[in-house]
């Protein structure tokens, strides 16, 4: 009759791992929203991806990311990819790089799609490289997502 | 005897202590060790670094030196091959050889070694070609005709080439001169189908991790920065041909690369380590009786492994291949259990053993008691069902969540019908979501019929009403889902027809246990890999959709609105790259040379190169004029470009401009920038226009050949998108052709749209008989205005190719786990048997299979020759129409094709001709529709040497060729344009380089057909085949069963078979006649057998019950006569008498009994029993009371028996008496188990006296023994007992060695409770 006791434990053992999915999981965001936000909503999220460029570490901005973000990279990865993979994408880049100096020296809106340029330096293998960094934010679901980067 | 895999699992469990207690310790002293030199070389290099950096930064300039001179040594023994060559050497020579053999041996040689090589003659003529024509190199031909040998290199626009010029001689003599060239060096970062070629350089700067540089300009020069040393490059004549320079290493990068060495191999430790411990644990975790204890215990030892895994970034440090990268596939679920496909991958193979294991716990220990923790109270079993009802769906939705996120996570193409062989990446992942769907079915089907149980009680009688209450909740809870607020993420139907399947399998499986069957079979593993394919389709499928709409509305978006903001800073970007000290430096300078260079420099650097924008790059000098430019792309830019010129600003200055209307529109973006020296004097402007929008999809002016490789445009998109504009609801323009004059918004699209709050919508439309998925969407900044962008819907067709690959991959899947279960198998010693059905069914496969492989590979061959064959048949068109066109532009006159050829004509011919096309005079390109691939050098200038021998000296009108660049093949049609009178005035050329995409395409097309039509005749082949080979050996299997039926002693057997006719048929009625003759022939000798054993128990009966009966009487007459003799001592004599008598009257009793047990066999109480443990029972009986020593080797994993428990230890303890008897109570007797395909084998061996084969032959027979005691009856009940439960006994014995007695009992499920 143990035979039922290995389903339960199984069972627990499974529900834990789902009780993980089912949060996580992913809901598709509508298409751009006709709305927009408050300046200070998308200043926010500049300021956060700023500290996070600095410290180089995703987990300060991966919070912003949008449901597909458009992705290029100096000497890494260029293209468009999912908010998940954009944490180990950029996790990835940091890792290889520690970055010396970065400040958004433009935060402007246009076309409804506010953005934000700077200038940064990073250090890679003991080479010392200035990129241009740029930063878009769209206003989805009652608040603005990152949706292209670029540190070039 | 054990088998094979019971002496590893005994070795693994058993000798697993040592095993560990020897080679964990040395692991973990390694680490140890590896972490203890890991510091001491940090800390050495750390203080040492002043000394270290010089030798290393020399040794890696010895190593840049060297890898250039092994590139000229190589280049110098090809070039010496080519001047040996005998058609070489034939043509040079003065009696001359075929000019177009030359061409040909050049072209061949080239291609073998990926270079290009030129032959000259002696008045330094060039004879024959292939490759790129510039730059000239006269004077080194003149070099070499001179005798000497030179190399040198050249840096043109992309490319630094190598190149080696070498004297060909005969018979001493000069005869001509051989040029080979090799490209060393790429100078931009350019990558893609094109350019795939690594520069020297960046494979060093790879290699050593350092940044190598080499300079091949003519005045090279040392490096003065102090972070770098150089030395120079020393061409095979000893001249200089430039500067290499290589930067010295800094301190934290070369430590860091020392510390990534280590992190590798202690990678591998770790990896050790943890599968020692883990082997260990697992082995030992096993032993564990109780199954939710050993459940637990493994599941958390399956996890606490994976999660070390992650926590080590294993084995991702040490296998670097594509499934751990993650743009490929990327999800943040569970800190890292889906960080990558790989990772996935094991997340998903360590659930599906976890769930494999702890079943087979359950399946193993399942004797229908109920547990202790089984709620007695009915209200809480009904509490129960609707909580594992809703786990049951919030596992689903886990489920559809992660297929969900393998889809919208990942790069990934599924269900692309272009694609037949699946890469490796997605292989990974179709694999790891079918394992997850695998453990889904599993989880929930236990969990169905726990949920029955709870009705139904532990019991395994079926009782309906319980499942119908099941089945109920299931459907209850499937439409409850629905009304919460939470996205199921599958719809209702599916998951109701997910609560069938699931029941049926829960149902069909709870039949089989209620029949005793082994619920653990092959059949029913395939039936649930069947059932999570079946499941795995949709959730896929409806993903895919899902996906490709939400792709094409962000494309929608896009083509409304252009990133304005992005362009800017792109344009901004570009500008201020013109401010880098070598361009100032080069404006300084004043070299010309180095002027053209310029702009080429900065495009190819420039973001708008990489996203490949329409631009021009330019720079005019302080009084605007125009000292360089590159454009790359359509007129728009060049229009905008020629009023920049004009502009000279003081600062930084950017316009933009919208150019035409609705979808046609384009923005062009312009901007100029002064370039200032350090003086603060202005040297130049830079000027950059880019042009985005949509026109690029209507005129193929898209510069996509030279953009890095993405698939994430709207072109790439695996299905053509077509984009419409509309005004009013009335259709402007199209890309469709397809679509009518006046085509209207449809009506369902107009009505929605006009909801102020609407902004876009999805629509079904049919136009030409063709389906389309169309999204329109409201242009925001223009009333009226509605873009739609349509796709083909996907048919019929494109959904049985689809589901057609998925079956291909996950019968690979299924063969990968069958193979794997075989393995498995064969180890535990079972082997599989091969019969008549399977061997012929082999036969049939094969040699159905083995044509249809063939005609595979021949379809696909001669798909792809009808493809190139109408290619061609376009080509050869499209030539001659812009060779009329062309030679009515001309009007007859030749030699002036470049001045009647203006670069507006051109433009105008190729729109004409509907392609692009190169115009060639004699062997060099005069004008071309699409010249910036020849410009930047990627494209040669001078006409290919094959199609210049087949047009010009063949005097081929039409010649097609396959040429190469980079990884693409793409075909060229060359015509001759002849002039008036009869003279090839030029070459036109058609490459199909610019539609590659549509090609490949086509092609991917084709062989997707291709493979969903040979996949459904593999199919139909299957079916027909397991069809035919299951009637013909349908018989033949009946007649087997009967046949073993028969030699179990059944002889009242029928086949079964009626319609069977020929030899079969013939076979069957034979053996049928013959078993009846049998059964009627049994009757009688059952009969006489019968009357036999009466008058032997008779005989039997009365002899035995003679022999007490004698003294009786004696007795008796003895009592008589004292009695008649009025014996003194009568008393003493009656006692004596009445003794003897109820003394004799027990031994009638016990002979009475002993032939009533033998006559009679109790009913036999069958149960499944542990073999093992009633072996230990009957030992223990024994080893307390006598001097014999027991060894006992037991195969832990047996497993039980189906028979009357306390018959089989009647049988065994009679077994071990006799033993211990034979060994006159000391000695060794050595038991045994073990499990021998479907049977379980028991061996007793005793090192008694034996016995003689005359004993051996009677020892079963009822009345034999040879003791003085007993009835001879012990091994004649054991024998029956025996055979009673299917199984058999058999005794070797040797006189003076001993004796073994083997007992085979066939396991539970194959038992046939014969008794019962």
């Amino acid at each position: 009759m143990k035979t039922y006791t290995g389903i339960l434990v199984t069972s627990l053992a499974v529900v834990l791992l789902v009780s993980i999915v089912v949060p996580s999981s992913y809901s598709q965001e509508a298409a751009v929203d006709s709305e927009t936000g408050s300046n200070e909503q998308y200043r926010a999220v500049f300021q956060d991806v700023q500290l996070g460029i600095s410290k180089g570490d995703v987990r300060l901005f991966s919070r912003h990311f949008a449901a597909q973000v458009s992705v290029n990279l100096r000497g890494d990865e260029n293209g468009t990819f999912s908010s998940n993979q954009m944490f180990y994408v950029l996790g990835n880049f940091f890792k290889s790089r520690r970055f010396a100096h970065f400040e958004f020296l433009t935060v402007g809106e246009s076309d409804a799609t506010p953005y934000a340029s700077g200038e940064a330096e990073f250090i890679q293998k003991g080479n010392k490289e200035a990129v241009q960094v740029y930063a878009a934010v769209s206003f989805v679901g009652k608040k603005y997502v990152i949706t292209q980067l670029t540190i070039y | 005897m054990p088998t094979l895999g019971s002496r590893i699992h005994s070795y693994v469990a058993f000798k697993g202590r040592s095993f560990a207690s020897k080679i964990v310790p040395v692991v973990s002293a390694l680490l140890l060790l590896s972490f203890l030199v890991e510091f001491l070389i940090l800390r050495y290099y750390d203080r040492n670094w002043d000394l270290i950096v010089e030798q290393q930064a020399i040794d890696n300039l010895d190593r840049a030196t060297t890898a250039f001179i092994g590139v000229q040594r190589e280049t110098r023994r090809v070039a010496a091959e080519v001047a040996l060559h005998p058609v070489i050497l034939a043509s040079l020579s003065e009696s001359g050889g075929n000019r177009n053999e030359v061409f040909e041996a050049v072209s061949r040689i080239a291609r073998e070694q990926n270079i290009g090589i030129e032959v000259y003659n002696t008045q330094a003529q060039l004879i024959a070609w292939d490759g790129s024509s510039e730059p000239s190199h006269q004077r080194e031909i003149q070099i070499a005709l001179a005798g000497q040998l030179a190399s040198f290199v050249t840096r043109a626009q992309v490319f630094s080439q190598l190149f080696v010029v070498m004297p060909v001689r005969s018979q001493g003599a000069i005869i001509g001169a051989i040029l080979v060239r090799r490209t060393t060096e790429l100078n931009y970062p350019l990558s893609n189908k094109l350019i795939v070629s690594r520069g020297l350089a960046e494979q060093l700067t790879g290699d050593l991790g350092v940044e190598v540089e080499y300079n091949f300009s003519t005045n090279a020069a040392f490096r003065k920065d102090g972070r770098y040393i150089s030395a120079p490059l020393i061409g095979i004549d000893s001249s200089k041909v430039g500067v290499v320079s290589v930067a010295r290493p800094s301190r934290g990068a070369y430590l860091e690369s020392i510390a990534n060495t280590f992190h590798s191999w202690n990678a591998v430790l770790w990896i050790a380590l943890l599968a020692t411990a883990c082997v260990t644990l697992g082995t030992r975790l096993a032993t564990i009786q109780t199954v939710a204890a050993r459940s637990l215990a493994i599941t958390a030892l399956i996890w606490v492994v994976r999660y070390a895994l992650i926590w080590l970034d294993l084995p991702s440090t040490v296998v670097h291949i594509s499934i751990f990268d993650p743009t490929y596939f990327a999800s943040t679920f569970g800190n890292g259990l889906a960080k990558s496909i790989g990772d996935l991958f094991f997340t998903t193979v360590a659930l599906f053993v976890n769930t494999v294991l702890v079943g087979r716990y359950i399946l193993s220990k399942d004797n229908g008691t109920t547990p202790w923790w089984y709620p007695n109270r009915a209200v809480f079993r009904w509490f129960l069902v609707p909580v594992i009802t809703t786990l049951v769906f919030l596992f689903l939705r886990g489920y559809a969540a992660t297929v969900r996120s393998a889809v919208y996570d990942s790069t990934l193409r599924f269900n692309d019908p272009t694609v037949i062989v699946p890469s490796f990446e997605l292989a990974v992942m179709v694999m790891s979501l079918f394992l997850l769907s695998f453990c889904l079915i599993g989880v929930v089907v236990a969990l169905a019929s726990f949920a029955y149980a709870l009705l139904a009680g532990m019991s395994s009688a079926a009782k309906a009403s319980s499942w119908f209450v099941v089945v109920a909740a299931f459907v209850l809870t499937a439409g409850v889902i629905e009304i919460i607020p939470s996205d199921p993420l599958v719809p209702l139907l599916y998951r109701l027809l997910f609560a069938a399947g699931i029941l049926c399998l829960a149902y069909y499986l709870h039949r089989q246990r209620i029949h005793q069957r082994h619920i653990a079979t092959v059949r029913n593993l395939l039936l649930v890999f069947g059932l999570s394919a079946v499941f795995f389709f949709p959730v896929l499928d409806g993903n895919v959709h899902d996906r490709d709409r939400d792709k094409i509305e962000a494309y929608a978006l896009d083509v409304i609105r252009p990133a304005d903001s992005w362009l800017k800073f792109i344009l901004d970007e570009a500008l201020e790259g013109f401010r880098t000290g070598e361009t100032v430096n080069t404006l300084t300078s004043g070299d010309e040379d180095d002027f053209d260079r310029i702009a080429f420099d900065h495009w190819a650097g420039s973001t708008a190169a990489r996203e490949g924008y329409s631009c021009v790059f330019a720079v005019s000098d302080s009084s605007g004029y125009e000292v360089s430019r590159f454009m790359i792309g359509g007129q728009a830019t060049l229009e905008m470009y020629h009023r920049l010129l004009n502009d000279r600003p003081k600062a930084k200055l950017i316009v933009v401009e919208r150019n035409g209307t609705g979808v046609n529109a384009i923005r062009v973006y312009s901007g100029s920038i002064p370039i200032t020296g350090d003086d603060g004097r202005v040297l130049g402007y830079g000027h950059v226009v880019i042009a985005a929008g949509q026109q690029a999809l209507f005129r193929g002016e898209s510069p996509s050949v030279l953009r890095n490789e993405s698939e994430e445009t709207i072109e790439a998109f695996y299905r053509p998108i077509a984009v419409s504009e509309f005004h009013d609801n009335r259709l402007l323009t199209s890309n469709n052709m397809l679509l009518p004059i006046g085509y209207e918004v449809p009506a369902a699209a107009r009505t929605q749209l006009a909801d102020p709050q609407r902004a876009s919508v999805w629509v079904d439309e049919r136009i030409d008989n063709t389906s389309y998925e169309t999204f329109y969407i409201k242009r925001p900044t223009a009333l009226g205005e509605i873009v739609s962008l349509s796709v083909p819907q996907l048919g019929f067709v494109w959904h049985l190719i689809s589901i057609l690959k998925m079956f291909v991959y996950y019968a690979i899947v299924v063969l990968v786990f069958g193979i794997g279960i075989f393995i498995v198998q064969w180890l535990r010693g079972y082997r599989y048997e091969f019969t008549f059905r399977d061997k012929l069914l082999g036969a049939l496969l094969v040699t159905a299979l083995l044509p249809l492989i063939v005609l595979a590979t021949t379809g696909r061959q001669l798909a792809k020759d009808r493809m190139l064959e109408t290619i061609g048949k376009r080509l050869e068109q499209e030539t001659a129409t812009l060779a009329v066109s062309i030679g009515q532009r001309l009007q007859g006159e030749e030699g002036i094709v470049q001045e009647a050829l203006s670069r507006y004509v051109i433009d105008q011919l190729a729109n004409e001709a509907g392609a692009d096309f190169n115009l060639y005079v004699g062997n060099q390109l005069q004008a071309s529709s699409r010249p910036e691939l020849y410009e930047v050098g990627i494209l040669d200038k001078r006409l290919s040497g094959l199609a210049f021998s087949n047009t010009m000296l063949k005097g081929k009108r039409f010649y097609l060729q396959t040429e190469t660049i980079g990884t693409y093949q793409y075909v060229v049609g060359y015509r001759t344009l002849v002039s008036g009178d009869g003279r090839i005035a030029g070459i036109v050329a058609v490459p199909t380089l610019y539609r590659f995409e549509e090609v490949e395409a086509e092609l991917s097309r084709r062989n997707a057909l291709i493979f969903g039509l040979y996949a459904v005749v593999f199919i139909i082949i299957v079916v027909i085949a397991t069809t035919f080979a299951n009637r013909i050996a349908a018989p033949i299997h009946k007649l087997t069963l009967a046949t073993k039926r028969v030699a179990r002693g059944d002889a009242n057997v029928t086949v079964g078979i009626r319609k069977a006719d020929g030899e079969i048929g013939e076979l069957i009625r034979s053996f049928e006649m013959m078993t009846h003759e049998l059964a009627r022939s049994r009757e009688e000798l059952v009969h006489v057998e019968r009357e036999l054993a009466w008058k032997e128990m008779a005989k039997q009966v009365a002899h035995e019950i003679k022999n007490p009966l004698t003294p009786m009487k004696l007795s008796m007459q003895h009592l008589r006569q004292t009695y008649k003799d009025k014996v003194a001592n009568f008393e003493q004599v009656f006692d004596e008498v009445s003794r003897t008598m109820i003394e004799q009257i027990d031994t009638l009793s016990r002979i009475a009994g002993e032939f009533a047990r033998f006559a009679r066999m109790p009913k036999a109480n069958l149960e499944s029993v542990d073999v093992n443990a009633a072996l230990r029972e009957s030992v223990s009986l024994f080893d307390q009371d006598v001097n014999v020593k027991f060894e006992m080797l037991l195969d832990d994993h047996l497993p039980s028996v189906r028979s009357d428990k306390e018959e089989l230890r009647r049988a065994f303890i009679n077994i071990l008496r006799n033993g211990i008897q034979a060994m006159n109570n000391s000695g060794k007797m050595t038991i045994r188990s073990w499990q021998e395909g479907g049977n379980v084998c028991l061996a007793f061996s005793d090192h008694g006296i034996g016995m003689s084969d005359e004993v051996k032959a009677k020892l079963f027979q009822p009345n034999f023994s040879t003791k003085t005691d007993g009835m001879g009856l012990g091994l004649a009940i054991t024998k029956k007992s025996i055979d009673d439960m299917g199984g058999s006994i058999a005794i070797q014995s040797t006189v003076g060695e001993g004796t073994t007695v083997t007992i085979v009992l066939p396991v539970e499920h194959r038992q046939n409770s014969p008794r019962s």
